[in-house]
């Protein structure tokens, strides 16, 4: 849908009155939206090579998990914002597990998406590790996941409207 | 335990067995008579010839050797111990979304405190990843204490029985799990280890506060009545067993049937694009695409339908019906002489839209018959407004400005429905029959002819406009055809 028509549409539903954004949108499970696979480091890998995992999969967050694969901490951009860049100069003598957030809040994916959006404003961070029953890390939500579902299900809305006006 | 290795020197006998596991290596020493130092490295290398150096415990060794040195032996002593082999975890289903469970969990669990959302299940398309099942893990493997490998058990893999309504899909080469993907719409499940998805909710009894509203991707089922107040939204179906109580919004793609009685009146409304069947209907609203049927009776209830109303065996007392290929009902009206309302439509005006824009022109003729009350002879004497006091004109100029700008409005909205109505002539071939009675006070009518009934008269009849003015005129009972 081009910008002009979905502008066009989204007036359009606003003047009949059709709800964009389902109100139900926030009591989907974290799950249903889809969960990216998290990439995985344990606590003794390198900053170096944390950088380069990161880099090459165009993720802004690792996570650290212990030899029982529990979750430890999380590396994410602001980490190496805050503890990295010019504190310290050498990244690969330096393991991961001497900057990571340690025992960062996590989630599990049955829990709703209102849920997840009030940890991340309480909390101010933008990713949340998803866990398992064993505390064992199966994927990552970021705030950047959350408004794409909220996008596709107004798109949705829209174009039902649109099809069922014919 | 069974003796594995012998030596003797200078110092000692050393004798050192294994345990029935292999798990464990114990040492049996006797000193010797003569006079001699003995060292650990004597000791280590000993037991080294048999058992790997790390599995040795050398404190136990460094404890042996300074006894010996005291002319002490030891009878059994456990110097070597090996590795146990780890079993790998066991495989295990990680669910992403929730599962229906009535009447399970706390409010807190649920972490809703609205009862009427209490989002017991959630909606899953099809397509949809619904849970994952993670592959055993391998485990690590032991080393006996002789440095002999044991090789570790796997965990055991998850054993998942499935359906249709599921589809496992995995990437080995990619992924330490299979997806359980959703293969139609509807909701999860909870059978234990067997996964479904089901696209009919049935609440078995009643829906209330055990349930909430409910808003579904596929076809509704309550056995039960709906009770006062509560929601049905469904993409497929609602079927009611019992009845349906009052103050409730049913919506359907589909049909919607109340097999028992459906009490409307107060912020209730019925809307369906296929058929609506009920049993006795009282006060309801419904803005239905498809067929209305019903099979005992309809009082004081606003019925639009896309197509016809089926009422052979049932009462049309009160109300107004509009509907666009006609009506076939038992009675209209009743000998009390209730004001009843028949109306064929095209069908634009039995939609939504038009039901709107009415209610719109309705509010309007309101407001513009208040303005009149309070505007009073001015209305019609507007040249006197000049010469009325100060405060008084102001307030009349603005009432007056009010009126105007109402009554512009409101002759849009009638040029508007005037347009929709004239748009699409009224069926030509539709009519209302009646087998028994169409008793005084009721009202047929159809674009702007209108037949109101003034003496009750015995069916089986048939009324149909036809010449043309299109009048309507009595003929032979037929029967509205069905589909």
């Amino acid at each position: 849908m081009e910008k002009k028509d979905l502008l066009h549409n989204i007036q359009e539903a606003c003047v009949l009155g059709i709800q964009l954004i389902p109100p139900t949108i926030l009591c989907d499970s974290i799950g249903s939206i889809g969960l990216k696979d998290p990439l995985v480091v344990s606590p003794t890998t390198s900053l170096s090579e944390c950088f380069a995992l990161m880099q090459k999969h165009h993720v802004g967050s690792l996570l650290i998990t212990g030899a029982d694969g529990r979750l430890e901490g999380i590396f994410t951009e602001r980490d190496c914002l805050m503890k990295v860049v010019g504190k310290l100069s050498d990244y690969s003598n330096v393991a991961v597990l001497d900057v990571m957030t340690k025992k960062p809040i996590r989630e599990r994916p049955e829990a709703s998406l209102a849920f997840a959006i009030n940890l991340m404003s309480n909390g101010g961070f933008r990713h949340i590790p998803i866990v398992d029953q064993d505390d064992v890390p199966i994927g990552i939500i970021s705030v950047r996941d959350v408004v794409d579902h909220i996008v596709k299900k107004m798109l949705s809305a829209i174009y039902e409207a649109v099809e069922s006006r014919g | 335990m069974r003796v594995v290795h012998k030596v003797e020197d200078t110092v000692k006998i050393l004798e050192l067995s294994i345990s029935d596991d292999r798990q464990k290596l114990f040492a049996r020493v006797t000193p010797k008579d003569e006079y001699d130092l003995a060292t650990v490295e004597d000791l280590v290398a000993n037991i080294s010839a048999i058992a790997p150096a790390e599995l040795l415990e050398m404190d136990v060794i460094k404890d042996i050797c300074q006894e010996l040195t005291h002319q002490k032996g030891c009878e059994s002593r456990r110097v070597a111990r090996g590795r146990e082999p780890q079993t790998g975890r066991d495989g295990k289903l990680v669910w992403l979304v929730r599962r229906f469970r009535p009447g399970k969990g706390s409010n807190e669990e649920r972490e809703f405190a609205d009862l009427f959302t209490l989002g017991l299940f959630e909606n899953i398309e099809k397509g949809m990843e619904i849970a994952r099942i993670y592959k055993p893990a391998n485990g690590t493997a032991g080393v006996d204490v002789l440095g002999k490998e044991i090789p570790a058990r796997a965990g055991k893999p998850f054993a998942a029985r499935v359906d249709k309504s599921v589809e496992l899909r995995g990437e080995p080469e990619r992924n330490n799990y299979t997806s359980v993907i959703a293969a139609i719409a509807g909701y999860v499940h909870d059978e234990g280890d067997k996964f479904a998805v089901r696209d009919t909710l049935v609440i078995s009894g009643n829906l209330d506060w055990n349930m909430g509203h409910i808003d579904f991707i596929g076809n509704v089922r309550v056995s039960g009545d709906v009770q006062k107040g509560f929601h049905i939204k469904a993409r497929g179906s609602i079927e009611i067993m019992g009845g349906v109580l009052g103050e409730n919004v049913l919506t359907s793609q589909q049909s919607i049937t109340v097999k028992g009685f459906h009490q409307g009146f107060e912020k209730s409304l019925v809307s369906a694009k296929g058929d609506y069947f009920v049993g006795i209907a009282h006060g309801v609203a419904a803005d239905i695409g498809g067929n209305i049927f019903i099979a005992r009776e309809a009082r004081d209830c606003q019925l639009r339908s896309g197509m016809a109303v089926h009422a052979s065996g049932a009462a049309i007392v009160g109300g107004s019906v509009w509907c666009v290929r006609g009506l076939e009902a038992k009675t209209i009206g009743n000998e009390a002489g209730v004001k009843t309302i028949i109306e064929l439509r095209n069908e634009l005006e039995v939609t939504k839209e038009y039901r709107d824009l009415s209610e719109n022109i309705k509010k309007h003729e309101a407001a513009a018959a208040a303005l009149e009350l309070h505007i009073g002879p001015y209305l019609k004497n507007r040249q006197r407004v000049p010469l009325l006091k100060n405060q008084f004109r102001v307030k009349i100029a603005a009432l007056l400005s009010k009126y105007d700008e109402v009554s512009q409005s409101l002759e849009r909205l009638r040029d508007k429905e005037r347009g929709m109505r004239e748009s699409k002539p009224v069926e030509g071939d539709a009519r209302v029959s009646v087998i028994g009675h169409v008793y005084a006070g009721a009202e047929l009518g159809a674009v702007d002819a209108r037949l109101p009934i003034l003496e009750s008269v015995a069916g089986p009849v048939s009324y149909r406009r036809s010449g043309a003015q299109g009048e309507w005129n009595s003929e032979p009972f037929q029967t509205i055809k069905r589909g």
